[in-house]
């Protein structure tokens, strides 16, 4: 992983790497606890790799559309399961837990960066498998195309679980959460480049389509796993937006998790 | 005596409703210290304000000598709070809960693993150390979130309502383990609309009321504030007009007393020599009595006394 303890420990010394790494391994513990979770996701995913993706890829004549597809079907697992991550402050805010966080001898930005890179690695870990896949079914396995892959997976993903970490932690509300959850999702993974390509959308389309972070990584992935060409957005653009909206996304929560919360 | 907890003219607002209303209060180290008061009281709100869990509108407060609001993170560290409700993720199992809160406090090793176990065995814990949180009941999971502090054995330990749910066996397991961690050397704070508790377990208590801390001292010092020595309840077959209780004030005498719909409490000296001559008066202006008792004050008389309402 990007954060390594060695990394951690630089930025927050011993104890404060501990309690994060505390928070991390919690939070994967209850990800593979929570089994039902794990096994949907990935045979939704599988039904869209193996049907619905060979369905579309046989409607639109697109050139090599079928692996352009897969790489967007990644990145729709990782955007859920990062989302799922962030999602998790606003469940624990429901279920009282937020409060007894507060209550811990961690300050709040251990506990938003926790969260964060929870975000990440959960992210990362989960869609392993699905990323073996594939690559294998793309003809593009490679030890190094991983390394780099898995990396703006969990760059994107710490960036995904932040703002929804933000939101969660700004509306409070559940039920007004709940609702612009369900809108961001959407104008995220609609307008977006996840599975098509801005020169075939119109320009009312395109436009948000650009500036859009998921474009941003699906484009930046498909680089990596398909070359050339296979791109709407140059990876010269598409990386260093990336590493901003993660660099904006901690220090955002961070700040606002010092400075407004409470736990009730 | 060292003061734990510095409270000055504290006051918290939530919206437009004022919560705590310029609370002044010390608590002092080693004491095992008790706010009592019916829900909505306060109670719950002033110890989230010393845990650093919510911050507080105006005025100062201080754990071990370390502002709440200018250092929350030194104060975190000298302290453990158990919630009203108990707070656990659902998944995991009663070992994991208890754990990974030791871990989170700083413990490790098999300091961490011979609390748990001890704490655990005296609590009737032991048998459910696999089980999933969800799937306990309210007494366990209660004795859960209490188990969390006593093994954490923070320098200031909080208990809201520590033995809610908790059957009697419970409770007196968990009041011993609370002494223990006293006599160890934590400061305690219990809030608890339970008057048997605060008086089985408190050195000093605050009762509060309203946001305002209305009386504060040993227990048997804040019986001692009731005026004369016994408490006269009397309870009436129908609800008196205020000319009849004018006028039984004129026959009987008394006027220290407070009526509520048929019950009337009289405060007085001597209660068994006075009971005959209060009934006799009664009787002359036409007051009939169903029911009359003579009893020592308990707290709850003391909270009625001050505030006109009961705790139970």
């Amino acid at each position: 992983m990007m954060f390594s303890s060695t990394l951690l420990e630089e930025l927050y010394g011993e104890n404060e790497m501990r309690n994060i790494l505390l928070i991390i391994s919690r939070d994967l513990s209850k990800l593979i606890k929570e089994k039902f979770f794990l096994v949907m996701r990935y045979i939704s995913t599988l039904i869209q790799i193996f049907v619905y993706g060979v369905i579309i890829s046989k409607i639109i004549t697109f050139k090599n559309f079928y692996n352009y597809y897969l790489v967007g079907i990644y990145v729709i697992l990782v955007f859920y399961v990062a989302l799922n991550a962030g999602y998790d402050v606003l469940d624990e805010i429901r279920m009282g837990m937020l409060e007894y966080y507060l209550s811990l001898p961690i300050s709040r930005g251990e506990y938003i960066v926790a969260k964060s890179i929870s975000g990440g690695v959960l992210s990362t870990v989960y869609s392993i498998p699905i990323l073996a896949l594939i690559l294998l079914l793309s003809n593009a396995f490679s030890p190094l195309k991983i390394i780099e892959i898995l990396t703006l997976t969990f760059i994107f993903a710490l960036s995904m679980s932040g703002i929804i970490i933000i939101i969660s932690l700004q509306i409070k509300s559940p039920n007004i959460s709940d609702i612009i959850y369900g809108v961001l999702v959407t104008l995220l993974l609609k307008l977006s480049t996840v599975y098509y390509p801005t020169a075939v959308m119109p320009s009312f389309y395109k436009y948000p389509a650009l500036i859009n972070p998921v474009s941003h990584i699906t484009d930046l992935l498909r680089y990596i796993i398909l070359g050339e060409g296979s791109y709407s957005i140059p990876p010269e653009i598409a990386f260093p937006a990336i590493l901003f909206l993660a660099m904006a996304s901690i220090t955002f929560t961070t700040i606002i998790m010092e400075r407004k919360v409470e736990g009730r | 005596m060292k003061v734990a907890v510095e409270i000055n003219n504290l006051s918290k607002y939530y919206g437009s409703f004022q919560a705590l209303k310029s609370l002044t209060l010390n608590i002092y180290e080693g004491e095992i210290f008790g706010l009592l008061g019916p829900n909505g009281a306060g109670k719950t709100t002033t110890l989230l304000i010393l845990a650093t869990v919510i911050k507080p509108s105006s005025g100062n407060v201080k754990v071990m000598g370390i502002d709440v609001t200018k250092e929350p993170l030194k104060v975190r560290k000298n302290i453990g709070f158990s919630f009203q409700e108990p707070k656990a993720l659902r998944v995991d199992t009663v070992l994991d809960v208890l754990r990974w809160h030791g871990k989170i406090c700083g413990l490790r090793g098999i300091e961490l693993e011979e609390n748990i176990r001890r704490i655990m065995a005296n609590l009737g814990l032991a048998k459910y150390s696999g089980k999933m949180f969800m799937h306990l009941s309210g007494g366990l999971k209660k004795k859960v979130e209490v188990a969390k502090i006593l093994i954490q054995k923070p320098k200031i330990a909080i208990f809201d309502e520590p033995t809610a749910q908790v059957d009697v066996i419970g409770k007196h397991a968990i009041w011993n383990l609370i002494r223990e961690l006293r006599d160890e050397g934590s400061t305690i704070i219990i809030a608890t609309n339970d008057m048997n508790e605060a008086e089985m377990l408190c050195d000093r208590i605050a009762i509060i009321h309203n946001g305002v801390i209305i009386v504060e001292g040993k227990p048997e010092e804040l019986k001692d504030k009731i005026p004369s020595g016994d408490i006269l309840e009397i309870e009436l077959e129908r609800n008196l007009t205020r000319k009849e209780i004018g006028l039984m004030v004129e026959k009987i005498g008394i006027s220290n007393f407070k009526a509520t719909g048929r019950n009337i409490i009289f405060y007085i000296n001597r209660g068994e020599e006075m009971l005959p001559i209060i009934m006799e008066k009664m009787n002359s202006i036409g007051i009939k009595i169903k029911r009359t008792m003579i009893k020592e004050p308990t707290l709850d008389d003391v909270f009625f006394y001050f505030t006109g309402r009961t705790l139970r």
